[in-house]
């Protein structure tokens, strides 16, 4: 299927937490990769592994507790797994950019926005002249040149998430990573917030990574999506295909609850059972427990990656290969 | 951090936030009167601190305002003499120790390892000496001076300063901006300097302050053991020369004190406020 070039692919990622003397196996067999140009969405409820992937295709996982197992990430066609951090700094910022959730706490609160703009831009493009960049990077932000001399704290949530994605874009990614952009802002600003990726997405030539819980938001901004859980990814594929034909059960319960779909008992759609327990590796599908359609087999061996030609493919005992 | 209308940590510039503490202002005046008595003051009191008169043990008013001393010396002149000496040497040792305190407190709290490890073992070894006695005994070795003084009081503040710098360092470099400028590929030495370390300087700042006021002392004590050249005059010096004294000319050992008792009450009051307006917990950032 990939006859575009990958910026990023990532391969059966296994990593361990240390925690309070027990082993969180946050990731344990995740996959994915994302093509030149292509806007990507990773879909998946808190302590999905959504978060951690992001981290982990930064080297950003914290140091001495985390264990890679097994698996392995490849950037732009190197094998960044076990990079030491002096080679991570040479892959952060260029090719993979973050902006992150909370925009507050990630930008520095005692520097001025436009110097932390004009950090971001002299790092990666020591050529460029750093206040004419700067001001070129608002622009694309729709920011008021102003802001430049403004701190974190004077601007508003939105003005933020700008301000960190022009910080971002100063390093001219090839891939930008989302992580939940909007979730701690508000409606009509989530809105402008993604309206300004979809746009950035069309001028500038690089691929986006976009993670959230929100099934919504990757419908009408993503080319592929992927569905984690506990650490899995369970379904990918093109959007409209995944969304409208679950092939997993977990995906269509997701989208139902995403959908606030009344029942007949006029109880809102969720998906019952118990959060994953991370505390064990799983030798099986991780979802069976809350699986309305488990079969024996679930209990006792993990599911193969099964998929069409679209790239539409799950890991469920309930797909024959070849059929959804 | 929002900023709350009315929060004496955010609202206004540093003078506004300042007047909210009386203590922390009426200190930083008295420190910047006497920053000014040690610039000009020998121009507005002409007096010789080392000249001899015949007008012995003079009691305070008249000629000479705050008296003389046993060989006829302007015990005024002297205190604002004293006033640069002690000043000088307050602030660069308190300077010396808070630069030196820095640097190594924030790269052991920043790289962690065995560097931090073995700074923080010598600076728990310099906490539990004596310092004054260690002061004592290295002035006396080494010889009196104000060079050597100073050096000392920096040899002995500078662990304070780097337990501080490094528990802030510790703290800020786990906030989450941290990470956003690694995800930036910044290198983890301009992390350091360029954002953690502005971050974390209010609390070194505000013990720096404090250093000023403890090395202002030292040197005053060191003097007053007679561990300072003759020839400069000190405020420690006044006081030991005044307290052979002690019971017929009280004005050569009362005004020295009192000196020394209000700079270093100065210093410390501003550290505290300092302490406070600075504070990270209280201001949010």
């Amino acid at each position: 299927m990939p006859d575009k070039r990958l910026i990023l692919e990532v391969d059966g990622l296994h990593v361990t937490y240390a925690s309070r003397g027990r082993t969180v196996h946050a990731l344990q067999d995740a996959s994915l990769f994302v093509a030149e140009g292509e806007v990507v969405g990773l879909a998946g409820e808190s302590g999905s592994g959504k978060s951690t992937l992001a981290r982990a295709v930064l080297g950003l996982l914290p140091q001495g507790i985390t264990r890679i197992i097994d698996g392995r990430i490849v950037i732009a066609g190197d094998d960044v797994t076990h990079y030491s951090p002096r080679q991570w700094e040479g892959v952060r910022g260029n090719p993979v950019a973050i902006v992150f959730q909370d925009p507050l706490s990630f930008l520095n609160p005692v520097m001025r926005v436009g110097d932390q703009i004009g950090e971001s831009v002299r790092r990666h493009d020591p050529a460029a002249r750093t206040t004419a960049r700067s001001m070129e990077l608002l622009e694309l932000v729709k920011l008021q040149p102003a802001v430049l001399r403004r701190y974190p704290h004077e601007l508003s949530g939105g003005m933020r998430q700008r301000a960190m994605l022009a910080i971002a874009l100063g390093c001219k990614p090839r891939l930008l990573i989302a992580d939940e952009p909007t979730t701690a802002l508000d409606a009509t600003t989530q809105t402008e917030i993604l309206a300004l990726l979809r746009e950035l997405r069309a001028t500038l030539d690089m691929s986006l990574l976009v993670i959230s819980h929100d099934l919504g938001l990757l419908r009408w901004n993503c080319d592929r999506v992927y569905v984690m859980y506990a650490g899995h990814t369970l379904e990918w594929g093109p959007t409209g295909d995944v969304l409208a034909r679950s092939a997993h059960p977990y995906t269509r319960g997701l989208v139902d609850a995403s959908r606030l779909r009344r029942l007949p008992d006029d109880h809102f759609a969720t998906i019952g059972g118990d959060v994953p327990d991370l505390h064990e590796r799983y030798r099986c599908c991780p979802f069976f427990s809350r699986c309305t359609q488990v079969m024996d087999v679930c209990r006792q061996q993990i599911p193969p990656a099964r998929g069409n030609r679209d790239g539409h493919g799950a890991r469920c005992w309930l797909l024959e290969d070849g059929r959804e | 951090m929002t900023r709350n209308p009315g929060d004496p940590n955010t609202e206004g510039n540093g003078i506004r936030r300042i007047s909210r503490y009386p203590a922390g202002l009426a200190s930083a005046s008295f420190i910047l009167l006497l920053a000014g008595v040690a610039i000009v003051g020998p121009v507005l009191y002409p007096g010789d601190p080392l000249a001899i008169s015949e007008h012995t043990l003079l009691r305070p008013g008249g000629a000479y305002w705050l008296g003389t001393d046993d060989l006829g010396r302007d015990v005024l002149a002297e205190l604002v003499y004293g006033v640069r000496v002690s000043l000088f040497v307050g602030f660069v040792a308190a300077f010396a120790a808070t630069v030196a305190g820095t640097a190594v407190g924030a790269i052991a709290g920043y790289f962690g390892g065995w560097f931090d490890t073995v700074v923080m073992r010598i600076a728990e070894f310099f906490q539990v000496m004596p310092t004054f006695i260690l002061a004592v005994v290295i002035v006396a070795l080494a010889g009196p001076g104000l060079t050597r003084v100073i050096a000392v009081i920096a040899l002995l503040s500078w662990p304070q300063t780097a337990r501080v710098a490094r528990g802030e360092v510790l703290r800020v470099s786990r906030l989450d901006f941290v990470d956003g400028a690694r995800c930036l590929g910044i290198p983890e030495w301009r992390i350091l300097f360029g954002e953690v370390l502005p971050n974390a300087i209010g609390p070194v700042i505000a013990l720096g302050t404090l250093v000023v006021g403890y090395a202002i002392l030292l040197e005053a004590s060191l003097s007053f053991l007679g561990l300072s050249s003759p020839d400069t005059v000190s405020w420690g010096r006044l006081l030991s020369v005044g307290q052979r004294f002690l019971f017929s000319a009280w004005w050569l050992s009362a005004f020295p004190g009192l000196a020394i008792f209000l700079t270093v009450l100065a210093f410390n009051l501003l550290g505290d406020t300092l302490g406070e307006m600075l504070n990270p917990r209280r201001s949010g950032n």
